[in-house]
């Protein structure tokens, strides 16, 4: 399946920005799941440096500075991606107890060991709590199998928090999600990292696009797409598995990879640093069609 | 030395009772086998048997002066408890030619160690595969940071400097007991300590062989200039926190002493991948930046996002090759006590030989066997954190309770602590509290890397510990290390590398902020002066009784008091409530504008806004211009803290002395400060702050008339508060009238001391600012000035002096207010191209996935 993706964060400022330095996370990612055939950045005002670089994590990072008056800020991204299909079924035939694989990545020394090692630890936007694993073990009984305990998880996630964009926002503490049980992907995604991490788990957290179709016989509204998280566990030998616990789905070919880290902090889409422009209004606008 | 006439008990017969009260420890100084002090300090002993006590004393008054001097315990405001200033024991450390040999080696192989780590947990990680140290010690460290990963495989020894603090454990063996990796704070007060006792205690100086400081600080230099390949002097700067670090003078210090520009984060900028420094003369792209910020805070964009005193896109320059920071952005994870524990293994493991200077005992508790050690022996033990210094936990002085939330803590996170073996410190003898006493010491030793390898400073700081749980940087009292043995450097001193450094700066750049400094420099020591002489005037006012005019003179008074804070609603509101307006009122007032600490523009304020600007760009003055700065503190400081109720005598004695300080520092200045970008703005600020002081008095005494008999006692106070009683008289020959003094003050253009003056210069000193406009248009600043001084040479004396029937003179007002308007666009334009406008970032509004 193709895509072509259209992703457009557009900053108003009530007063003048005299210099800003942003990093971009808005190329999709090329993996084992998909193959970016394109992308293309279209900044307004035209910025007077733009660099790339690979992250620590092999996400790709453009680094641009606009050194000019203004009070308008458009970053435009469009990206053709080529994502494969993977057969769901043979996901699901690993039949390794989480426990097991629990031991191996705390005793593992190779360098993809180390990798999936550093994503059993807290990070910036999740901390361990023992609620989460309390969370988890309901699902990691012992000596089941890592990913059908994981997709068990996700299930909950899914049918026991309700998904409630006016909660939220992205100070709001792992704590709070777990206590009220509402929040966004991007809430969800940390959730069900925080229960594997508890529980000794390797899982990392993935930015990117999903396709939504509009209700039969509507036409689809531009625009009207949005960014996507979820996340991903590690099965040696395997790689990296993912789940959507906002739609309770494995991904498949309607899911595009942006970039992945420990939690949103390592894979913020844009982050910068400014002087000037006093309040401001973000708006973002996401379009993903089948080309 | 002075020999007395009659003879003292020296120090050491008087107080070696003192010395032998404290037992623990390895004696430094006292071998108790033969009972005499241990063969390394025999020559210092020898040297202080010779020297009374009074003597001794008397030096170590002189080290107190001197520190004070070039401003290590510089304070003015409120008295700071984090900036509390430390002191110099005029008793050295001795270290032995054997033990510096083994120091020696043993920084050098601790230092290649640390290096060899740093670029392995920043490039391969072959330690962490191998399982020599044990992944999370590094992967779950905040001290790791990951965007510097792959950063630094090109360079052979990212680790610029290295530094350690040591001491002897009671077996008097060196031990390791801390590594310091991103910076080598305590360099500049080693430096330093050693210019002052250098010169108080010349004699026990030259009699021994103590190794030199100056080849250490000649490599720093070399080392730093070899690293920038192209042909030009590379442009190094030291990046600093501020005045509000309390290693701030150390920053100064040693800014000036190697001819670095001392910079804070807002002087730089990143620009096209590549760090520029803002200068008066535009943007100058920066080659080598000495940092004195933690790794965190380096870089708000890519690290800590709320840290002030980086710079944004910092890391992003290195990445691209485009600028070099020291030590390197992550070295702060070879600090971690969690890391240090597995550097005997890493040793062998990479070096194949075993660490030469030992360490202190250090188990991390996320391994096992170790936690079960340190959890069996917890008395025995120091608790830390295993990824960062914190504040260090006791169990010896615990209670059961204690013991037990400790234990419990360690057995639920277990890797994020440390322990370490509790070690007495060795004891050396220091002159504390008028006692020669034995204390525990640390001493900080300096590594830096040179050609490949690595090169010690043979000297340190020696610290004394009152607890050994203080965990301070530098309070109390530090020592000059003095290493004895040949000395195999060539004679060079300490000063004479000054010189050669400041030829390798090409021409100075004067900082945005620098230059912004300066000019408040030059206003506020304006003002400060200008207040002194009004008080005085109205002091010698108030002593004048005029039994006919009493009334009259009150007013007048009145007016002057107005004059020292105009339009301030504290003065006004006093003056409003005065029940009964008398000498005696306004002697009060009077005495709160002059000791009063807590009035908004009273003297004491104007005086530290003026000191605080001044320490701002500490780096900027010389020795001698900053001890007369210290003058001015100092007398600033008496005023402060003597007693409100002081007579008039004494009131103007202080004042003159005071007087006589910004006197000197003003002609110093205009002597010694290079005619550079920056004596422009501190002039420019002067003359600006001068004009308007002017102007100020002339409206409140001369806009309104008065009868002739009362206009000569105006007139008076004005020419006195102006200085200018004398060069009136001289000039014109009779009583002042209104033509002359106006005349004089207002529209001379040669009186140094005339409205049209100040204005004259200050058009001459924008001429002089840089400018980026090449073709004959004006900038704003230039027209404001140009205005500003035509008004004054057009307008005519005659029209100038009229009043109209109510005895207004408008024409002068209206001119006096039109000037001060222009003079105040002039500053505003002046600030507007030349200062850099340092709001802070702010950090891009991030929106939440929402899907």
């Amino acid at each position: 399946m193709k895509f072509r993706i259209k992703h457009i964060t557009r900053y108003e400022y009530a007063e003048p920005v005299s210099l800003c330095q942003n990093l971009a996370r808005l190329t999709p990612l090329t993996n084992e799941h998909q193959t970016r055939q394109s992308c293309s950045f279209t900044i307004s005002p035209a910025p007077s440096y733009l660099g790339e670089h690979k992250d620590y994590y092999g996400n790709l990072v453009t680094r641009f500075d606009i050194p000019e008056q203004h009070k308008v800020l458009e970053v435009s991204v469009t990206s053709e991606v080529l994502v494969l299909e993977k057969p769901q079924s043979l996901l699901f035939s690993f039949d390794v107890a989480w426990e097991q694989v629990r031991d191996e990545i705390a005793r593992g020394l190779t360098a993809d060991m180390l990798f999936a090692k550093e994503f059993t630890y807290a990070s910036k936007f999740i901390e361990l709590l023992p609620s989460l694993k309390e969370y988890a073990l309901l699902s990691f009984k012992p000596n089941r199998p890592l990913l059908d305990a994981t997709r068990h998880l996700m299930h909950r996630i899914f049918t026991e928090f309700q998904y409630d964009p006016a909660f939220t926002t992205l100070s709001t503490p792992l704590q709070t999600v777990i206590e009220h049980k509402r929040g966004v992907c991007q809430d969800f995604a940390h959730l069900a990292i925080g229960c594997l991490r508890s529980i000794g788990l390797a899982a990392r957290y993935v930015s990117g696009y999903i396709e939504t179709l509009p209700p039969e016989g509507q036409e689809k509204l531009e625009g009207a797409d949005a960014s996507h998280a979820w996340f991903a566990v590690y099965l040696p030998g395997s790689g990296w598995m993912e789940f959507d616990p906002t739609n309770d789905i494995v991904p498949g070919s309607q899911h595009i990879r942006l970039a992945m880290g420990r939690d949103y902090f390592d894979v913020t889409p844009l982050k910068g640093v400014l002087f000037g422009g006093g309040s401001n209004v973000l708006t973002v606008s996401v379009d993903v069609a089948r080309v | 030395m002075t020999s007395k006439s009659r003879p003292e008990e020296s120090l050491l017969s008087r107080h070696m009772e003192d010395y032998h009260a404290d037992t623990k420890g390895y004696d430094e100084f006292w071998d108790a086998e033969t009972n005499q002090p241990r063969a390394h300090w025999q020559n210092l002993v020898q040297q202080l048997e010779k020297l009374p006590e009074s003597d001794f004393r008397a030096r170590q008054q002189l080290i107190h002066r001197q520190l004070q001097e070039i401003g290590v315990t510089y304070s003015f405001g409120k008295e700071d408890k984090s900036r509390r200033a430390w002191e110099l024991d005029a008793i050295p450390y001795v270290l032995d030619q054997h033990s510096w040999q083994q120091l020696n080696a043993g920084m050098q192989q601790r230092a290649k160690v640390l290096n060899a780590v740093f670029k392995d947990l920043y490039g391969r990680r072959e330690l962490l595969t191998s399982g020599i140290i044990p992944a999370e010690v590094v992967l779950n460290s905040e001290q790791y940071i990951r965007p510097a990963h792959g950063l630094y495989n090109h360079i052979e020894t990212p680790l610029m400097f290295y530094s350690a603090d040591i001491t002897r454990n009671p077996d008097g063996q060196l031990v390791v007991i801390r590594d310091k990796t991103q910076m080598p704070t305590g360099v500049g007060y080693c430096l330093e300590n050693r210019v002052a006792m250098s010169r108080v205690m010349s004699s026990e100086f030259s009699s021994a062989e103590i190794a030199r400081l100056s080849g250490f600080f000649k490599a720093w230099h070399g080392t730093f200039t070899a690293m920038v390949p192209h042909n030009r002097t590379p442009n190094i700067v030291m990046l600093s926190a501020g005045a509000s670090d309390e290693t701030y003078f150390e920053h100064a210090y040693l800014a000036a002493y190697l001819g670095y520009n001392l910079v804070l984060g807002a002087d730089l900028t990143v620009r096209e991948g590549k760090v520029w420094l803002k200068t008066l003369d535009g943007l100058e792209q920066v080659d080598v930046i000495l940092r004195w910020v933690d790794d965190q805070a380096c870089d708000s964009l890519e690290l800590k996002e709320d840290a002030v005193c980086g710079v944004p896109g910092l890391l992003h320059a290195v990445r691209q090759g485009n600028v070099i920071v020291i030590n390197p952005i992550g070295a702060g994870i070879l600090e971690s006590p969690g890391l240090m524990s597995y550097l005997p293994a890493v040793c062998e493991h990479l070096f194949d030989e075993p660490l030469l200077l030992p360490q202190i005992d250090t188990f991390w508790c996320g391994d096992k066997n170790r936690r079960h050690f340190v959890l069996d022996n917890l008395q025995n033990m120091v608790i830390k954190r295993a990824d960062y210094h914190a504040k260090n936990q006791y169990p010896a002085s615990m209670d059961d309770t204690k013991l037990e939330q400790l234990r419990h803590k360690i057995t639920q996170q277990p890797a994020k602590y440390v322990g370490q073996q509790f070690l007495e410190f060795s004891r050396a003898p220091a002159w504390n509290n008028a006692k020669f006493q034995a204390k525990p010491i640390k001493i900080r030793s300096f590594a830096l890397t040179e050609q490949g390898s690595y090169r010690v400073l043979p000297g340190a700081l020696t610290r004394l510990v009152y607890y050994q749980q203080q965990e301070n940087p530098f309070t109390g009292l530090l020592k000059d290390t003095w290493v004895l043995g040949e000395n195999e450097e060539n004679y060079s001193s300490l000063w004479q590398l000054v010189g050669e450094q400041a030829a390798y700066r090409g021409h100075e750049q004067i900082t945005s902020r620098t230059a912004e400094s300066l000019f408040w420099v030059g206003r506020n020591i304006e003002r400060s002066e200008s207040q002194v002489r009004l008080v005085r005037a109205i002091l010698s006012r108030l002593t004048e009784y005029s039994p006919n005019r009493e009334e009259d003179a009150l007013a007048h008074i009145e007016k002057l008091i107005t004059g020292l804070l105009p339009h301030h609603p504290q003065i006004a509101d006093a003056l409003e409530d005065m029940a009964e307006k008398g000498r005696s009122a306004y002697w009060w007032m009077m005495r709160q504008f002059v000791f009063g600490t807590d009035l908004n523009g009273g003297l004491t304020a104007t005086f530290g806004f003026f000191l605080n600007s001044a320490f701002n760009v500490r780096d900027y003055w010389s020795g001698d211009t900053w001890r007369i700065i210290d003058e001015i503190n100092q007398a600033a400081r008496r005023i402060k803290y003597s007693k409100p109720t002081r007579s008039v005598s004494d009131m103007q004695e202080l004042l003159n002395e005071l007087l006589d300080s910004v006197s000197a520092f003003l002609g110093h200045a205009a002597e010694s400060l290079s005619r550079d970008g920056g004596w422009l703005m501190l002039e420019a600020g002067r003359r600006l702050e001068r004009a308007h002081q002017i102007i100020n008095l002339s409206e409140i005494l001369l806009s309104n008339a008065v009868d002739n008999e009362m206009e000569s006692l105006v007139l008076d106070s004005l020419l006195y508060s102006q200085e200018s009683l004398a060069t009136h008289r001289r000039r014109y020959r009779v009583e002042q009238r209104m033509e002359t003094v106006v005349e004089l003050l207002l529209l001379n253009a040669d009186y140094p001391r005339s409205l049209c003056y100040q204005l004259k210069r200050l058009k001459q000193l924008v001429a002089e600012m840089p400018n980026e406009q090449n073709d004959s248009r004006l900038e704003r600043h230039e027209k404001m000035i140009l205005s500003a001084l035509t008004r004054i040479q057009l307008c005519e004396l005659s029209d100038l002096v009229i009043a109209n029937k109510k005895g207004e003179r408008n024409n002068l007002q209206a001119l006096l207010d039109d000037v001060s308007s222009d003079l105040n666009d002039l500053a505003e334009a002046i600030s507007q191209i030349y200062f850099s406008h340092t709001e802070g970032a702010a950090q891009l509004l991030q929106g939440q996935v929402q899907s």
